[in-house]
């Protein structure tokens, strides 16, 4: 039988455990970076995926707004923001002077990660004058705290019917930053009404010393002997900026990974491990040693994705893993048999 | 009984009454001759309940074995008639000391808060959208669950002097569990509301905001008990654990905070130290409180049993200037993100002014209760057994005069807050205050310093008027400055002169001063009639 005390004990913990698990589980936050499959026969040990992001679902700002920070100086009479199958469109109204507006992601990662958006940019209006300018930036995720502004810029400057790309490091305090052209390209002509082409664009710095950067499969630019002085962590800025026009810009297939080599574990020792293009040509390979690990090493923009691992078995048989989706830093085991299509 | 309904508060306070001048009554006759002297009349017992004076008496003589039972072997408070000065000035030392003990949690929260420098009231938050999801919440639990609190304070005092365990764990569960289901309902609603309103499909910043609602409220309603009982340590405890725990993740995040993960940290920090009171209540408050059949209480405790429409009666003054109180404390946060555009966006500049200047209230915190308790419990007594019968005109005069002294004190030990918060902090503290946050619109700051100042000063009337039952003169100055400072708000968002923050802010400041303005009218007017049946205003 339950006595009166022990029903008012048994209540208010009842009530006390029920409170904090509704808590607990309203609060829970979605992960910066997606699960992800493996096929069958493969695990992943460890995610080396800091965040990732296609950009490409219907999302209501409020949904946005539990990855992106919105903000700029335009503020939000002028900048807009929303993402669709067409990817996240970021865009500033017509206005006087320069003004920005930019999503910027919440989370923070690095320093030894690297950074990947692709740029989508629009070609200015026929005949609007003035600049804009689709930028993706890695900057210093103290600035709240230290006032420090310093970051890494890889922008699309259009102006007229031409274009070009600058890679540039931002520093200063608070609103004050002084940029300093690192690299540019050429200017590219637009024919009339068409947009720019679509660049991927990779970044990897540590924020002291190096910075590398890719826009497609080209490294435009490297240098490990800079004075970059950008504090740790970072964080990405999706953003537009313009000096009067409208102006927008997409972006898609972001992701953050970490600047490292895929270790693929449970081989034997001397037995090989590849990572295979859509064309079926290898661009990571390496050899297990002692241990039966192999270390892939993986650059720039080929640091995400999804990929056939090929592990040689043999006599020339390899087994195929199709459609693995890993990312630098990730440690993916064999289980037992390997191998689900072994071929000759 | 036919009329009077012994779970009235009003025939309660009559027996309490009767018992202090005569502790043993031998008939209803000498119940109705002491009530008489009391000052009880035809109309004063009508208004327990009861038909007449001799019905009164009856219900009131039943009551008698109950109080006599509890009576207090050292006399009852007016027996201070034979201690000395000395003694007086003594006690009153010791009672301060209690009251700083008794604001020590809310001095360490506030500490914390200001030193941690990320709280929604006091700092600048980085992600909009979490903070003014998370602060609409805060809003929301503070204004639902001030109502249950403050009406669930004042009826428990009430038991807690009679030792009645069981009918406080009976109020407990059923006015703070009231609370906390009407509060978690609002919280859902405004979910709902927000998810619904354009921004179709749950996502996880409203859902955070639903919890830190839940957590707060929680928070809340577990510290009530806590402080009815005065329980100094265990508030302090679970506080001081909670506040010790924020200051240390904080530091140990390193130059970047991640303002998603540390408020889903505060948001469950929170919930943990709201669980802890309440596994405190259960297990340790209520004690020997449990209930009978159907959750009533059992036992003698049944006489004591009130009818709902008597609860309601009563506590329904004190609900009304809880809300009155949290509104108008509250509500300016939301009219500072444009509530009279219908929208709302976290305002941060507002905040941090805001949560800086609330340090105005810590004096009152701490001298409030004692200064109470010392006028009605010792000065009261005192004044009125050195008075004859035709000198008690010149006692209450002394009895204002002192009242009007405590409320000076007071007034002037907050002056004194907001003056160091103003003038002294950002002098000499300047990068301090910039490195965390804390950088505010002097201008903002001085508004709402004004507020938190004419608000301590009203808090204190309020109180004042309380510990001698006078519940309209708290009610109506609570809701004349929530009137006020929503009706500057409306006229002056319309006008589009001032910065939603100086609207919030000018606004708070009206409702305050109206709000104090009225409380210490009220007060100085009813210690200047005040006697021993001061429980006039039921």
């Amino acid at each position: 039988m339950v006595t009166p005390r022990r029903g008012l004990r048994s209540q208010v913990t009842v009530a006390a455990a029920a409170m904090l698990a509704a808590t607990y589980s309203l609060s829970a936050w979605p992960g910066p970076a997606p699960a992800r499959a493996l096929p069958g026969g493969l695990d992943r040990v460890a995610s080396g995926l800091a965040m990732a992001d296609e950009l490409t679902r219907q999302l209501t700002a409020g949904q946005l707004e539990d990855a992106y920070s919105v903000n700029g100086s335009a503020g939000p009479r002028l900048g807009w923001v929303y993402e669709d199958a067409a990817g996240l469109r970021v865009g500033i109204k017509a206005h006087r002077g320069w003004a920005g507006w930019f999503a910027e992601t919440i989370h923070a990662a690095g320093p030894r990660v690297a950074w990947h958006a692709a740029v989508l940019p629009a070609a200015l209006r026929p005949g609007a004058r003035g600049r804009g300018i689709a930028v993706f930036a890695v900057q210093t995720a103290t600035t709240q705290t230290s006032g420090i502004l310093d970051y890494i810029v890889v922008a699309a400057v259009s102006r007229g019917h031409s274009y070009r790309w600058i890679v540039g490091y931002a520093h200063g305090v608070v609103a004050g930053a002084t940029t300093d052209v690192l690299w540019t390209s050429p200017w590219h002509t637009v024919p009339t009404g068409a947009d720019l082409p679509r660049v991927a664009v990779t970044v990897i710095t540590d924020g002291r010393w190096r910075l590398a950067v890719w826009l497609g499969a080209t490294e435009v630019f490297h240098n490990c002997h800079l004075d970059l002085n950008i504090p740790a962590p970072f964080q990405a800025y999706l953003e537009v900026q313009s000096s009067g026009p409208s102006y927008s810009t997409r972006f898609e297939d972001f992701w953050v990974a970490d600047d490292a080599p895929l270790r693929i574990e449970g081989l034997l020792p001397g037995q090989s491990a590849s990572l295979l293009s859509s064309t079926g040509r290898p661009f990571a390979s390496a050899v297990a040693g002692t241990d039966g690990t192999a270390s892939l090493r993986l650059t720039g923009p080929r640091l995400a994705g999804t990929a056939t691992l090929a592990v040689g078995v043999g006599a020339g048989a390899v087994s195929i893993y199709r459609a693995v989706p890993y990312a630098g830093g990730d440690t993916i085991r064999l289980r037992g048999s390997q191998g689900t299509g072994l071929r000759g | 009984m036919a009329n009077g309904d012994p779970g009235d508060l009003g025939v309660h306070l009559a027996a309490a009454t009767v018992v202090e001048r005569c502790p043993h009554p031998l008939s209803e006759l000498e119940v109705a001759v002491v009530l008489e002297t009391c000052g009880y009349n035809a109309n004063r017992a009508r208004s327990t309940g009861a038909s007449d004076l001799m019905e009164l008496a009856r219900v009131v003589y039943q009551l008698v074995p109950v109080y006599a039972g509890n009576e207090d072997p050292g006399g009852p408070p007016g027996s201070a008639t034979a201690t000395s000065r000395r003694q007086l000035a003594w006690a009153t030392a010791r009672s301060f000391c209690r009251g700083l003990l008794l604001a020590t949690p809310l001095l360490i929260s506030i500490s914390t808060i200001l030193m941690a420098g990320v709280s929604f009231w006091s700092s600048s938050v980085e992600l909009p959208a979490v903070a003014g999801s998370v602060t609409l919440s805060s809003c929301l639990a503070l204004v639902f669950t001030g109502p249950f609190v403050y009406a669930f304070l004042n009826r428990g005092s009430f038991y807690l002097a009679f030792g009645d365990a069981g009918i406080l764990a009976y109020i407990t569960r059923r006015t703070l569990g009231l609370g906390m289901l009407v509060t978690s309902l609002a919280c859902l609603l405004a979910y709902v509301l927000r998810t619904a309103a354009g921004d179709a499909g749950p996502h996880a910043v409203n859902r955070l905001g639903l919890a830190s609602g839940i957590a707060i409220a929680a928070l809340q309603v577990g510290l009530a008990p806590l402080y009815l009982r005065n329980a100094v340590g265990a508030m302090t405890a679970v506080v001081g654990a909670g506040a010790g725990l924020l200051v240390w993740h904080v530091s140990h995040l390193g130059s970047f905070i991640d303002p998603v993960a540390l408020t889903v940290w505060q948001v469950r920090l929170v919930a943990v130290m709201a669980g802890s009171t309440w596994l405190l209540s259960g297990w340790w408050l209520l004690r020997g409180g449990g209930a009978g059949a159907g959750g009533k209480p059992a036992g003698r405790q049944r006489l004591w049993l009130p009818s709902g429409t008597a609860v309601a009666r009563a506590v329904a003054p004190y609900a009304v200037f809880g809300l009155g109180y949290f509104c108008l404390v509250t509500l300016p946060q939301l009219v500072a993100g444009g509530a009279w555009r219908w929208t709302y966006v976290f305002n941060g500049r507002y905040a941090i002014a805001s949560g800086m200047a609330l340090v105005a209230l810590v004096p009152v915190a701490a001298f409030g209760n004692v200064s109470v308790e010392h006028l009605t419990r010792r000065a009261l007594p005192l004044a009125l057994s050195q008075a004859r019968i035709g000198a008690v005109e010149s006692a209450r005069a002394r009895m204002r005069r002192q009242w009007r002294s405590h409320a000076a004190l007071a007034a002037t030990a907050s002056a004194a807050v907001v003056t160091t918060v103003d003038l002294v902090l950002p002098h000499f503290a300047q990068g301090w205050l910039r490195t965390h946050g804390m950088e505010a619109v002097p201008a903002l700051l001085y508004a709402c310093s004004a507020g938190y100042f004419f608000l301590s000063v009203g808090t204190f009337a309020a109180q004042s008027l309380f510990a001698v039952s006078s519940k309209a003169g708290p009610v109506r100055a609570a809701v004349a400055g929530t009137l006020a400072m929503a009706a500057f708000g409306a006229l002056a968002t319309m006008s589009g002169s001032l910065s939603w923050a100086a609207v919030a802010a000018g606004g708070f400041a009206l409702g305050s001063g109206v709000f104090a303005l009225m409380a210490v009218r009220a007060a100085d007017r009813a210690y200047g009639l005040v006697d021993l049946t001061c429980y006039r205003g039921l």
